[in-house]
């Protein structure tokens, strides 16, 4: 791997340390308490955690002045792998800071360096195709008894990919039956892999694992276009960013379109297809899940020539699709709490492409727990002072920190705020929550 | 290299804790390369500074007191940063304790009524600007952007920002430090020094603003601050953005969409003129008569910069000339009217300014009017007589005015307003990768007009053999300050940081400037501590003051102060003639 970090010292190099890796966009931020974008600099305030402090360590690595260890491993993994600095520093270096990052966690895995707990679940991966070991409980489990259609031996248009974060919490494989019950009410043909169903593989490719992931993308991406389905449709925004994103980034993506469950919701919505009637008569705010927004952009390999202007200047040729996390999902989630008759929708400060981290992501849940507490509450906060009763997202991930973390807030109404994916909303809106 | 000693370490843990000190290798090379870290020669990289022997992370003016306490004991140093883009953020010696004051943040108090601040190092402008704005208030902001320290950009470097016009030059609304000495002591000066508020530097307490920071200041060389009092400038816009006034979107990558119209007692305008003497003029003017809350001299190169996304749209639009020929000469100033009517009259009197000056207030993307681009040029270009000037002048202002207002001028304006309030930066060091100054100086704002075009004379020969980015050699920033009565310009140019050319270039035109000051006019940019040699015996030899400074007051050496007093063996310089 230490050939891919040499690719990136170009990139490293023109980190001109502006500090705007850390920061939300000034026009954006309204209070202090909500203007960081980094949440690894949030915790532990010293400048190598951060886009610009990751790019220069990299450089001494390859420039020979610091030697890989295991201590450097585990203070690295602290990153959360939400990619904030690469939409900020997008702008102003036309760089992506997190592929330096995670070239960087590839290097050290390369040369046998990584959290021990980070080995512990990546054996579990190769071993049990889940992060947590032997459950006990099939994949398929959280469907039983919604008569859905069972791919391969059945056919359907559409496969429903749960995703192991979801159909491994009774919570969230609760949401994936409300879906799955959603799309039977509006139609839509469907089917699932049940104990088939693969994990993306996203866990390898947060903890440095390249080659687990990329065999991972490469199995899961054959067994789907052997389908012969028309889309796919996450339940996860992790599995959504994950197929849609990084499949395509380090391997190959699917040659079907893959969606998340907001877009189809959204559409059916929109269609007249699932009538939201009964209200809802709550306060809420919406979560950008990283791999549902920024971390969802499809990231082109650019092939061409760094050429020289005016002497000095490099430049692309032909330009560079740069990713400035734009593209991600952010409307459809908001059309659909907008559509929940009764619901009072409040944003918070950081949206969108430039959307606070839950904290959860990256591997950091078990190598740095204390990193994910912190930015969780800081994001319960937000949702709190923005005066939402409820934080709803559309990730597994996200919510499970959330619902982890408030429990440990000293604040009795942030403890008290529900948690909910964007599902469980429109389940009740569509008249289905008994 | 140095690492500390188990001794030493554990010294340091007792006194801020273990969660905010790290000896680890990696985490201190990261503070080892800065803004304007100098290209190598073999175009592969660039010069570390030396890495530090630790970075420590104190949270009380009682641990730094302890900290510089025990470097006074042993041969550590200790050197401070705050939000740390200049060179202030790096170790110049191994033996160097980095104090990256990160989690002394807070604002410590704001008086609206009598418009100052206290602050803690590693309060960012933003967040003096959010709690400031509430209370009609606005500080100072440096043109690194209010990402910036507001401490330091009063207390330690120095640097220009377009709402200075308002809010005054930052070194100079320093109204008192708290500050652990080099030695471990801690003082307040001024009337803090006292016990009777922050509310001057001079007096009845001791007064030591010169010793701490002279004009260029310490850059984190000489003790520590860890707090300053502020004046702050008025604020006549809204108490926050987020409202029907100041709206802004984030669908966006690089501006930001206002969703209202600016408020109704502020403009941003864009102004552009046929000449540097008419542009100069134009903006003495306009400074000398109180009319604007910010402004700003905006080169050609950095204008056709701003807006785009990327490298190769930027030499598509650089190499059509467009920027070359019509922006050559280009205000952007922002009006502000404590109540409408003062408004319509700093409006009305600004019109005339430009008007008077040959000049033509803009609007909008001028390309999706080729007509009066045309026009423009030709009234620029086509030596017209000065009645024939007048007249097209006219017709095409005119013209600009009667267009109807677009989405694209509102988003303009949102971002226009945005990067002349808060200094966001548009990407400055996006062109090559590293940004430097050149000249620069604080003094007339004609003296600075003149001293761009002394710098332009040292750049040009570089740009056209390629080893500087041909930026079209003009890029003189800077703004009138405080009524008009000081100015302030520098020279930015840029280098790119693998290129072998670039790099070899470099250091022979930063020695060039030694010519532009034997001319006479003072350029502090290049006169920082490493410098001090070089450049002090042209500058009233202040590099011997510096230094008899930091040998009183730091005799055991307890400070890397090579940013401040240059060489640390305290030796004197004879004076220069």
């Amino acid at each position: 791997m230490r050939e891919r970090l040499q690719e990136l010292k170009y990139d490293m190099l023109k980190c001109n340390r502006c500090n705007f890796c850390k920061m939300a966009p000034f026009p954006t931020i309204v209070s202090k308490q909500y203007e960081d974008i980094c949440p690894i600099f949030k915790h532990y305030r010293m400048h190598g955690f951060t886009g610009s402090g990751q790019s220069y360590a990299s450089i001494a690595i390859l420039e020979d002045r610091v030697t890989p260890d295991q201590t450097f491993a585990e203070q690295q993994a602290a990153c959360t792998a939400c990619g904030a600095c690469t939409t900020m520093c997008m702008h102003h270096t036309e760089t992506d800071r997190l592929e330096i990052n995670m070239a960087l966690r590839e290097h050290l895995v390369d040369e046998g360096f990584s959290p021990e707990v980070h080995k512990k679940a990546i054996e579990n991966l190769k071993q049990h195709d889940n992060l947590y070991g032997d459950l006990k409980i099939s994949p398929g489990a959280w469907a039983e008894g919604l008569n859905l259609k069972k791919f391969p031996e059945q056919k359907a248009k559409v496969l429903l990919f749960a995703g192991c974060a979801t159909r491994y919490n009774a919570a969230y494989a609760a949401s994936a039956r409300k879906f799955a019950e959603l799309l039977l009410k509006a139609g839509v043909d469907v089917g699932i892999l049940g104990d088939d169903e693969p994990s993306c593989g996203l866990p390898a490719f947060w903890r440095g694992y390249k080659d687990v992931f990329v065999d991972k993308a490469k199995s899961v991406t054959q067994q789907l276009n052997d389908l012969g389905v028309d889309k796919i449709i996450c339940m996860g925004g992790s599995c959504y960013g994950t197929l849609k994103a990084r499949y395509h980034e380090y391997a190959e993506k699917p040659a079907i379109g893959v969606f998340h469950a907001t877009t189809v919701l959204a559409e059916l919505i929109g269609k007249g297809k699932l009538a939201l009637t009964t209200p809802v008569p709550m306060t809420v705010t919406y979560h950008d899940p990283c791999y549902l927004g920024r971390r969802s952009e499809f990231k082109n390999k650019w092939q061409g020539e760094i050429k020289t202007a005016f002497g000095q200047m490099d430049y692309y040729d032909p330009p560079k699709r740069h990713n400035f996390g734009t593209d991600g999902i952010y409307d459809e989630p908001r059309k659909i709490l907008a559509a929940i008759p009764g619901l009072t929708f409040n944003e918070m400060h950081r949206i969108r492409e430039y959307a606070w981290c839950c904290g959860g992501g990256g591997g950091v849940h078990d190598a740095v727990p204390e990193v994910e507490q912190s930015t969780a509450l800081n994001r319960l906060e937000e949702a709190r002072d923005v005066k939402a009763d409820c934080i709803v997202s559309a990730c597994p991930y996200c919510e499970n920190t959330f619902s982890l973390t408030k429990k440990k807030s000293d604040r009795k109404e942030i403890r008290e705020m529900q948690v909910l994916d964007i599902v469980d909303l429109v389940y009740k809106a569509a008249g289905l929550d008994a | 290299m140095y690492n500390l000693t188990d001794e030493q370490r554990k010294k340091l843990v007792e006194i801020v804790g273990e969660e905010n000190i790290s000896t680890e290798p990696w985490q201190r090379d990261a503070y080892g390369i800065w803004f304007a870290s100098q290209p190598r020669p073999d175009g592969e990289g660039v010069y570390w500074t030396e890495r530090a022997a630790a970075i420590i992370t104190p949270r009380t003016v009682e641990q730094v007191q302890k900290i510089t306490q025990y470097c006074n004991e042993t041969d550590l140093m200790i050197h401070v940063t705050s939000t740390g883009q200049l060179v202030a953020g790096a170790a110049t010696f191994d033996h160097t304790l980095l104090l990256d004051m990160s989690r002394m943040d807070d604002i410590v108090s704001m008086d609206g009524e009598n418009m100052t601040v206290v602050v803690e190092p590693f309060a960012r402008s933003i967040d003096v600007q959010m709690q400031s704005w509430k209370k009609n208030c606005n500080p100072y902001v440096i043109s690194i952007g209010a990402v910036g320290s507001t401490l330091a950009a009063a207390t330690s470097h120095t640097g220009y920002g377009s709402i200075g016009t308002s809010c005054g030059y930052g070194p100079r609304t320093l109204l008192g430090v708290e500050w652990v000495m080099p030695d471990g002591d801690v003082i307040r000066f001024g009337s803090a020094g006292q016990g009777s508020g922050w509310f001057t530097a001079a007096g009845p307490g001791p007064d030591l603003l010169g010793s701490i920071r002279g004009f260029n200041g310490a850059m984190g060389g000489l003790g520590a601050y860890t707090k300053a009092a502020i004046k702050m400038g008025p604020w006549y816009g809204p108490s926050e953005i987020g409202g029907d006034e100041i709206a802004f979107g984030c669908k966006t990558p690089s501006n930001f969409i206002k969703k209202g119209g600016l408020p109704k007692n502020m403009s941003l305008n864009t102004t552009i003129y046929p000449s540097m003497e008419a542009m100069s003029d134009a903006h003495y003017h306009m400074h000398e008569e109180n009319i604007c809350y910010s402004g700003s001299r905006m080169p050609a190169f950095v204008l056709a910069m701003a807006p785009l996304k990327d490298n190769a749209s930027l030499v598509k639009e650089w190499e059509s000339g467009f920027h070359k020929k019509i922006y050559g000469y280009t205000l952007s100033n922002q009006i502000q009217g404590a109540s409408q009517d003062e408004y319509e009259w700093k409006q009305k009197c600004f019109n005339k300014v430009v008007s008077d000056a040959g000049g033509i207030r803009m609007r909008g993307v001028l390309k999706m009017y080729p007509k009066i681009a045309e026009d423009i040029m030709k009234l620029f270009h086509a030596g017209l007589s000065p009645d024939e000037y007048r007249t097209l002048q006219l017709d095409i202002q005119a013209r600009i005015d009667a267009l109807p207002v677009t989405p694209i001028d509102i988003m303009a304006a949102g971002a226009s307003t945005a990067a002349a309030l808060r200094n966001v930066d548009p990407g400055l060091a996006r062109p090559a990768s590293a940004m430097f100054t050149l000249g620069g100086n604080l003094d007339t704002w004609d003296a600075g007009v003149v001293q761009n075009k002394l710098t332009m004379e040292i750049k040009e020969p570089y740009v056209t053999k390629g080893g500087i980015l041909d930026d079209g050699v003009d890029t003189g920033c800077g703004n009138p300050y405080e009524g008009g009565h000081l100015g302030y310009t520098e020279n930015v140019f840029w280098v790119n940081r693998v290129n072998k050319n670039g790099a070899e270039t470099l250091p022979k035109a930063i020695g060039d400037a030694v010519t532009e000051i034997q001319k006479g006019i003072s350029s502090f940019t290049i006169s920082s501590g490493m410098n001090n040699e070089r450049f002090g015996p042209y500058e009233f030899d202040y590099q011997i003051w510096t230094k008899r400074i930091k040998k009183i007051l730091d005799p055991n050496d307890a400070c890397d102060s090579t940013t401040y007093s240059g060489s640390p063996d305290h030796k004197e310089v004879p004076m220069n003639g």
